[in-house]
C-alpha cells in the first residue's frame, strides 16, 4: 500500500521541485512578481503537506521552513536578495538529496538540520544586497480578467479609477483588523474592484503586511480622494494614482480566448503559464510495454499477410485476391495508427528533462565565473520515456562541456569582439521521423591543431597517424577514449567521463552523435535518436544467402563503388569518401559466411557509425528497408557479438539485427590487427 | 496410477526418449536462421508462431556425424527454465512407457552417462532417457 503511494508521492515531488526550480530562477532573473512567489509558496506548502503524510520528517521540516520564509516574502516583510535566492537554491539541493534518499529506500537520510537552521536564521540576518526588482518597488498587481472588465464598465460609466496605496505605521498592532476597517471606509466612497491583500484572505495574510493597495472606482477626483483617505488613522503614507487606460483591444481578445475554451479558465494562473492539465490517468510503464509488444506482433503478422497476398496475386488473379489486398491495405493503415497511438502513449515532452538545465547552467556559470545565457527550444518535443531517462546523462555532460570548455570568459569574449554573455542553446525537434537534439554554444570552437597535439601528448595517436589526420578527423578525436582537452581537470567536466562514454551511450540507444565546430565561433553537437526503442526501421541486406538487418539509425549513407576504388592500408581495405578514409568490413569473415567471390564490377557499401568512427560494411545485396520489431534472442543463446537481436520477416523467417556500435568498436579491432 | 510417458525418438539407429511433461510440441524441420559465433551444436533460431526459439542438434552435441535433414526430421520443442528450446532429432517414433528403467552406465557409446536419467528396456531394445537439464545446460560451461 505505502509503496504505491510512494510512487505517486515521488512523481508529485519531482513535479513540485521543477516548479520551484523554475520559480526561483525566474525570481533571480526577472525579479519578483506576486505570481511567482505565490507559486513557489504553494509548491512548498504542497510538499510540506504530502511529505508529512508520508512520514518524511526531514522533508517536512525543510519545506516548512521554506514556506515560512516565503510567507514573509509574500507579505513583503522580506525582500528578495541574492543571499535569499542562494539559500532557496541550496534548500532545493537538500530536497533533491532527500528525494534520492527516498528513492534508494535504504533508511539512510541526509542530514539537513544545518539547512533548516540556515532557513530559520535567515530572516534575522542583515540583508545587504538587494536584487534589482524588475517592477517598481510598489508594483501594481496584475489584474484578473473579470476585474479588468469591471474597470472597463466603470470607465464606460464615466467614473474614475485609481490605485490607492497606503502604508500603516509600523507600531500598528492588529493590522488585519485595521485593513478591514480601512476597506469598509473606502468602499463607502465608491467601489473597491480589487485589493492587495485580497479581502477574503486578509486575516491570513495581512497581519504581517503593512502596505495595502486598493483599486477604487468612484466619482471623486484624486485630490478629494487623497483628502478622504488621509482622514484614516494610523496611515503613514498614501498615494493615489489613476489607473493607466486599459488596452481594450487586447482585453477583448483575451475574453474571446478564454470563452472559447471555458474548461481551461478554471485556474487562471495555469492558463497563463500554459500548463493547463488535460484529463489524464497514470498507467504503469509495464502495461504500455505490453501493449507495444502486442503491436509488434501485429506488425509482424501483417508483413506476413502482405507477403502471402503478393504470392497469391502471382498465382491467381480473382476477386478474392483483390479483396485480400484491400483488407491488407486497410490493416496497414490501422496498424500504423495503432502503433503511433501506443508510441505516443509512451511519449513525454522532453520538457521534463530540459527543465533541469536552467538551474544547472546557472550554477555552472557562477562556478566558472562566466556569463552564460541558456536558450531552450523545442521543450514540447515528445520522445519515448525510456529515451528521456537514458539521454539525460549524455546531455548533462555536453552542457557541462560547452560551459566549461566551449564558452570563453567574459573578458576573453570581449577581446574577441563578442558579446560578454555567451549563449548556450539546447534544442529538440522531430526531424525525418527521428528525434534531433542540439547542444550549441557560441564559444571558442575546437582547434584541430590543439586536438592533434593533445592526442599525441596523451599517446592516443601515433605521430604517423597524426600526420594523416584531416581537420575533420582531428576534431573527431574528441570521441576517442581517454581524451579530454581541458588542460587541467576541472570540477565541472573532468569527472573521468569522456566524450567516448557519451557517444557509446547514445549509440546504445541506436542513436548517432555528430559534431560541427568553427574556430572562434562555436561548437554544435547533434544527437539523433529513434522515436522509440521497440520498433525500428531497418535496412535488409544479404550476406551470401543470409539476411541481416542494419538499423537505419546507424546508417549514414549507402554507396556503390567500383572495385578498383578500394585501397589497402596496412592490410586493411579502405575507401576514400569525401576526404575521409573509411575502413571496409567484410562481416562475412566475422560471421563465418562465404564471401561471394564472384568479382562483380561494383561493390555495395553501407556506411555506418558517426564522427571519426565510420565504417563501410560490405554487403552482397540490398533488399530494401522495412519496419521491424526487435526480439531478443533469449537467455539460452545469450549475448552474441555484433548481434543486437532478431526479428521476423514477412516470409516468416528470422533475421538477425546487427549491433553496429559493437561491430565498429570490437569486431573491427580484431580484423584490423 | 499412470505410468510416466515418454516420447521416443531416433538418432541414427539409437533410440532416445524425453519425458512427455517437458515437451511443449513437436514440429517439422523449419527454416533455421544461423547465428554466428555460438556454440557449435546451437543450429540457430526459428520462428515459432512469433516467438524466437533456439534450436540445438543432438547429433552435434553427441559428436555424431552431420546428416541432411529429411522428411522425418523433427524438432522437439521443450521447456527449459524460462526458455523454450528446440531439439533436432532424426525421427520421432512413438509415445512410450517403460516398465523397467535401469540406472545409466558411465558411458553409452561415446556419450557421457550423466546426460541420461536411465535406460529404459523395451521389446525393441534399449532406450536412453535424456536428462534435459544436463543436455541443455551444457552450454553454460
Amino acid at each position: 500500500m505505502i509503496s504505491e503511494y510512494r510512487e505517486v508521492f515521488l512523481e508529485e515531488l519531482e513535479e513540485q521541485l521543477q516548479i520551484m526550480d523554475g520559480a526561483i530562477l525566474s525570481l533571480e532573473q526577472e525579479g519578483e512578481t506576486d505570481q511567482v512567489i505565490q507559486s513557489l509558496f504553494r509548491a512548498a506548502h504542497t510538499l510540506k503537506g504530502s511529505s508529512a503524510v508520508m512520514g518524511y520528517e526531514e522533508m517536512k521540516q525543510l519545506t516548512h521552513e521554506m514556506e515560512h520564509l516565503l510567507e514573509q516574502v509574500r507579505s513583503k516583510t522580506l525582500r528578495i536578495t541574492v543571499a535569499l535566492i542562494d539559500l532557496l537554491f541550496k534548500s532545493m539541493d537538500s530536497l533533491r538529496e532527500l528525494k534520492e534518499d527516498i528513492l534508494r529506500d535504504d533508511g539512510a537520510i541526509t542530514d539537513v538540520s544545518k539547512r533548516i537552521r540556515d532557513l530559520q536564521n535567515f530572516s534575522h540576518l542583515p540583508q545587504t544586497w538587494t536584487l534589482p526588482v524588475a517592477t517598481e518597488p510598489i508594483s501594481m498587481p496584475k489584474l484578473k480578467l473579470e476585474t479588468e472588465l469591471k474597470v472597463q464598465n466603470a470607465e464606460d460609466q464615466g467614473l474614475n479609477v485609481y490605485w490607492i496605496t497606503l502604508q500603516l505605521s509600523a507600531d500598528c498592532t492588529i493590522k488585519g483588523a485595521r485593513f478591514y476597517v480601512i476597506y469598509s471606509r473606502i468602499s463607502s466612497w465608491g467601489e473597491i474592484l480589487h485589493s492587495v491583500p485580497d479581502i477574503d484572505m486578509a486575516f491570513e495574510q495581512s497581519n504581517e503586511a503593512h502596505e495595502f493597495q486598493f483599486l477604487f472606482t468612484g466619482s471623486h477626483s484624486s485630490q478629494r480622494l487623497e483628502e478622504l483617505v488621509s482622514t484614516l488613522t494610523e496611515v503613514t503614507s498614501l498615494m493615489v494614482e489613476p489607473l493607466p487606460p486599459i488596452d481594450r483591444e487586447s482585453l477583448s481578445r483575451r475574453i474571446e480566448a478564454e470563452t472559447e475554451v471555458p474548461e481551461k479558465v478554471i485556474n487562471e494562473e495555469q492558463v497563463q503559464k500554459g500548463t493547463s492539465k488535460s484529463q489524464t490517468i497514470r498507467v504503469s510503464v509495464e502495461r504500455l510495454d505490453h501493449l507495444m509488444n502486442l503491436v509488434g506482433e501485429l506488425v509482424i503478422d501483417h508483413t506476413r499477410i502482405h507477403q502471402v497476398e503478393r504470392t497469391q496475386r502471382r498465382r491467381f488473379s480473382d476477386d478474392s485476391v483483390n479483396e485480400l489486398g484491400q483488407i491488407s491495405d486497410h490493416l496497414t493503415r490501422i496498424i500504423g495508427d495503432l502503433q503511433e497511438s501506443v508510441m505516443k502513449a509512451r511519449m513525454l515532452p522532453i520538457e521534463q528533462l530540459f527543465n533541469r538545465f536552467p538551474r544547472m547552467v546557472r550554477d555552472l556559470s557562477r562556478d566558472l565565473d562566466k556569463d552564460i545565457e541558456l536558450v531552450i527550444d523545442g521543450k514540447d518535443t515528445e520522445l519515448d520515456r525510456t529515451l528521456i531517462e537514458e539521454i539525460s546523462d549524455p546531455l548533462i555532460h555536453l552542457i557541462r562541456n560547452a560551459a566549461d570548455h566551449g564558452i570563453e570568459r567574459p573578458e576573453q569574449r570581449e577581446m574577441n569582439g563578442k558579446n560578454r554573455k555567451g549563449t548556450l542553446t539546447i534544442r529538440a525537434a522531430h526531424e525525418d521521423n527521428q528525434i534531433a537534439i542540439y547542444v550549441e554554444d557560441d564559444g571558442a570552437g575546437i582547434d584541430p591543431a590543439k586536438m592533434v597535439k593533445s592526442a599525441l601528448d596523451k599517446g592516443i595517436i601515433s605521430a604517423e597517424e597524426a600526420m594523416m589526420l584531416s581537420d575533420r578527423e582531428a576534431i573527431d578525436l574528441i570521441f576517442r577514449p581517454g581524451f579530454s582537452t581541458a588542460s587541467q581537470v576541472s570540477d565541472i567536466s573532468g569527472r573521468g567521463v569522456g566524450m567516448d562514454i557519451v557517444r557509446s551511450h547514445i549509440e546504445k540507444l541506436n542513436g548517432l552523435i555528430d559534431i560541427e565546430t568553427t574556430l572562434g565561433q562555436g561548437t554544435r553537437f547533434q544527437i539523433k535518436l529513434p522515436l522509440t526503442l521497440a520498433i525500428i526501421v531497418g535496412l535488409l541486406v544479404k550476406l551470401h544467402d543470409q539476411t541481416f538487418i542494419i538499423p537505419m539509425n546507424n546508417i549514414t549513407e549507402i554507396v556503390r563503388i567500383p572495385h578498383h576504388d578500394i585501397h589497402t592500408v596496412r592490410g586493411q581495405s579502405v575507401i576514400l569518401l569525401r576526404d575521409q578514409i573509411i575502413p571496409i568490413i567484410w562481416l562475412h569473415d566475422n560471421f563465418n559466411i562465404v564471401r561471394s567471390e564472384q568479382r562483380r564490377e561494383y561493390i555495395q557499401l553501407v556506411i555506418v557509425g558517426s564522427a571519426e568512427k565510420r565504417m563501410a560494411l560490405a554487403v552482397d545485396e540490398l533488399l530494401g528497408n522495412q519496419e521491424i520489431v526487435i526480439k531478443a534472442l533469449g537467455s539460452y543463446i545469450g549475448k552474441v557479438d555484433g548481434i543486437a537481436g532478431s526479428t521476423i520477416l514477412g516470409d516468416g523467417k528470422v533475421a538477425l539485427i546487427l549491433e553496429v556500435p559493437e561491430i565498429i568498436n570490437h569486431l573491427v579491432r580484431r580484423t584490423v590487427m | 496410477m499412470g505410468q510416466v510417458q515418454y516420447i521416443e525418438f531416433c538418432i541414427d539407429k539409437e533410440q532416445y526418449a524425453i519425458g512427455i511433461q517437458d515437451i511443449y510440441e513437436i514440429i517439422k524441420i523449419q527454416d533455421i536462421t544461423q547465428i554466428p559465433n555460438v556454440r557449435s551444436y546451437v543450429k540457430g533460431v526459428i520462428n515459432l508462431r512469433g516467438n524466437i526459439v533456439p534450436v540445438i542438434s543432438l547429433r552435434n552435441l553427441f559428436d555424431l556425424e552431420e546428416k541432411e535433414y529429411s522428411k522425418a526430421t523433427r524438432i522437439i520443442v521443450v521447456h527449459h527454465e524460462e526458455d523454450t528450446v528446440g531439439i533436432i532429432v532424426d525421427r520421432v517414433n512413438k509415445v512410450a512407457t517403460f516398465d523397467d528403467i535401469q540406472s545409466p552406465p558411465e558411458r553409452i557409446g561415446g556419450i557421457a552417462g550423466n546426460y541420461f536419467v536411465g535406460i529404459g528396456l523395451t521389446d525393441n531394445g534399449m532406450v536412453a532417457i535424456l536428462k534435459l537439464n544436463e543436455v541443455l545446460l551444457r552450454e553454460q560451461e
